[in-house]
């Protein structure tokens, strides 16, 4: 061990100690007949105070009904057309104007949530799970079974994201006549982008577990007798959370994002539904002659991105006690 | 080798832990590095046995082979035996080895801050183990952390149990570390080197602690470190480690009084004395060998004063010296009986 690591160290303690006994002193007049919490109760009860974190689950809770009961927020049906209204400028009758075939862009923005949360969420959950459990075997395991799965996660690494979503997709509707359900549509997106992307998550999760397995507290923990099982659950995933968790909320708007790609290839989700995606692509023609097309799902987009960013953030601040 | 030590009571059928000839390899793309070469010690129940040796001399490995945690790859195990209670370790299943880590032998650690999980309360820790291994509720494993805390004396244990590893200071540290192991009353612990990430005063206070609790608990006590101060004031008997290999075998107060090795006589030498201030320090000449290439025979002969052909060319056997005293030099006679 360095000095310099030792001269951090103690700093950094010093200033915990002090704060430790400001939060010792509140914890004792508050909470004396508490019950011990693990680690989800206390981030839990960390990011009620988070203002951070009220604001980003107050968007996503929104936009959440939005997509469940887009009927609540629009009156208008998203795939009416009204062609002498087409591309016509934001009013008080349609607050967000109209597209380029005369559709109300304010319904098509309430209705297109829906298409788009599920797909990004989805698919995110998808990347996450697949991408920690085989990051975790990998990077814990070592050895001969992390090379075997990791040249296996470079194969799909190795595909060109939109080459292999053609492939797969295409494959996947070969024999379909006429328009494939959107249910089936939306599903086979998601497990198009899992497929692809988890090979990222699963190498984020291999390498913060290879950094977890070599600390002092699993050598300590094997040393009382912990089973491989715990090991993993209590000491390696809970200290390899903060990267993923990061990649997570980066990668939700990507995902997003890469609907709009596959559906603009005609690939990805098709009429009726409605996704911010479709509605950015289509706008790509109109940007200069009617911005409105772009701004509001873009603007939307962006904030729902963000609301889940900054859930993100929250979530691995309060999942790091030093934070506190 | 084996029939020189007769101190410490016990018969070796009823010896806490025996170490015999423990052989140890890293391997690596580098080639092999003979780590451990013929490691022999052993502990009883209720005694302190120190192992000094500098950095690299395999101390922490010997101990870590003991506990069944060395890490393979790298490190494999190609000889010896260790036998807990007279019960083989080496061929024990890892179900078995698992079974007494903890329960039976507990291992605490320099750095108590990385040695702790730091998403995860001090009390949370503790309590873990008599949740999985007790099968006690969630709020009775709480409270037997507390009273935990409570024996390695921090104070207010009730309230501190919900702390953080970063929120303790140094000391308060390593003595939670010490209630961890302690919890389910293992009979041997090895502290591997407890108190050199610590500063001299919190030093003193975990060596009586841990003295204290050997004596109550009446466990062996493995205690290895690089610190001859504070070996003598609770070892009960000495094992020095050089290039993997016991060189010297000594009960504390003969081996302080005269040392039968020449790196021992160096290790001595070179404690600071008030006595001698303004003198320059005395130190061990050199480095200690490369473990991928250790020199032949008597492997300190490069650093040592009174190196002679003998010494470069024939591995040094142990020489009994009587009282339980043995020392792997050809000169051993010689120097206890100087003077």
């Amino acid at each position: 061990m360095t000095d310099t690591g030792e001269a951090q160290r103690s700093i950094g303690s010093a200033g915990a100690a002090a704060q430790a006994t400001v939060e010792a002193q509140d914890k004792a007049s508050s909470t004396k007949t508490e019950k011990q919490r693990g680690l989800w109760g206390d981030a839990w009860r960390d990011l009620r105070r988070r203002p951070l974190f009220i604001v980003a689950s107050a968007i996503i809770l929104f936009l959440l009904v939005m997509s469940v009961f887009p009927g609540l927020f629009a009156s208008t049906d998203p795939n009416v057309q009204i062609l002498d209204k087409a591309r016509d400028d934001p009013s008080a009758e349609a607050w967000f104007g109209y597209d380029h075939l005369g559709r109300d862009i304010y319904a098509r923005v309430v209705y297109g949530a829906r298409a788009s949360i599920i797909v990004g969420v989805l698919s995110t959950v998808l990347v996450v799970l697949l991408g920690s459990v085989v990051g975790v075997i990998t990077g814990y395991a070592g050895g001969k079974t992390d090379s075997f799965l990791s040249r296996f996660a470079e194969i799909f690494l190795g595909l060109p994201f939109v080459l292999g979503a053609i492939v797969i997709l295409s494959v996947f509707n070969a024999g379909v006549a006429g328009t494939p359900s959107s249910t089936r549509i939306m599903t086979q997106v998601i497990v198009t982008i899992g497929v692809l992307a988890w090979p990222i998550c699963m190498r984020i999760m291999r390498s913060a577990a290879i950094a977890a397995k070599q600390q002092d507290y699993v050598k300590a923990a094997k040393a009382l007798g912990a089973s491989h099982s715990r090991i993993i659950f209590k000491h390696v995933l809970p200290n390899c959370l903060a990267p993923v968790m990061v990649y997570a909320t980066i990668a939700l708007g990507g995902f997003i994002g890469l609907e709009a790609t596959l559906s603009y290839l005609g690939l990805g989700l098709k009429y009726p539904v409605v996704s911010w995606g479709m509605m950015i692509s289509v706008s790509q023609q109109y940007i200069v002659s009617t911005p409105h097309m772009l701004v509001f799902p873009a603007l939307f987009l962006i904030v729902t991105v963000l609301a889940f960013v900054m859930l993100g953030d929250a979530v691995r601040d309060a999942l790091d006690p030093k934070q506190k | 080798m084996s029939a020189v030590d007769n101190r410490g009571g016990g018969s070796p059928e009823s010896r806490l832990l025996e170490v015999e000839d423990l052989h140890v390899e890293f391997r690596s793309k580098d080639g092999t590095a003979n780590v451990l070469n013929g490691v022999s010690y052993h502990v009883d129940a209720g005694e302190t046995l120190a192992v000094l040796g500098e950095s690299g001399s395999g101390k922490s490995v010997t101990a870590q082979t003991v506990m069944g945690i060395l890490d393979t790859p790298p490190g494999f195990v190609t000889g010896g035996s260790i036998r807990y209670r007279g019960e083989e370790m080496l061929t024990a299943g890892e179900e078995r080895r698992r079974e007494l880590r903890g329960e039976n032998m507990a291992m605490i650690f320099q750095d108590a801050l990385s040695a702790l999980n730091p998403v995860f309360t001090v009390g949370f820790q503790i309590a873990e183990q008599f949740r999985f291994r007790r099968g006690m509720s969630r709020k009775d494993a709480m409270a037997k952390a507390a009273e935990m805390l409570d024996m390695v004396k921090i104070p207010n244990a009730k309230q501190r149990v919900k702390e953080f590893p970063h929120q303790f200071s140094g000391g308060m540290r390593q003595r939670v570390m010490i209630a961890m192991s302690l919890a389910l009353d293992p009979d041997l612990l090895i502290a591997d080197e407890p108190t050199t990430a610590l500063d001299v005063t919190v030093q003193a206070q975990i060596m009586d602690l841990l003295d204290e609790l050997r004596r109550e608990r009446g466990m062996g006590l493995i205690l290895i470190t690089h610190d001859l101060g504070v070996v003598a004031e609770v070892a009960d008997r000495i094992s020095v480690m050089y290039a993997g290999r016991v060189v010297e075998k000594a009960d504390a107060h003969s081996l302080y009084k005269q040392p039968g090795h020449p790196y021992t006589e160096g290790l001595m030498e070179s404690i600071p004395r008030l006595d001698m201030k303004g003198h320059e320090l005395a130190s061990i000449q050199g480095l200690p060998p490369t473990l991928t290439n250790i020199p032949p025979g008597c492997p300190f002969h490069p650093r040592c004063h009174r190196a002679e052909d003998a010494c470069r060319e024939k591995v040094p056997e142990f020489h009994d010296l009587g009282l339980g005293r043995a020392s792997a030099c050809h000169f051993a006679e010689e120097l206890i009986s100087r003077d």
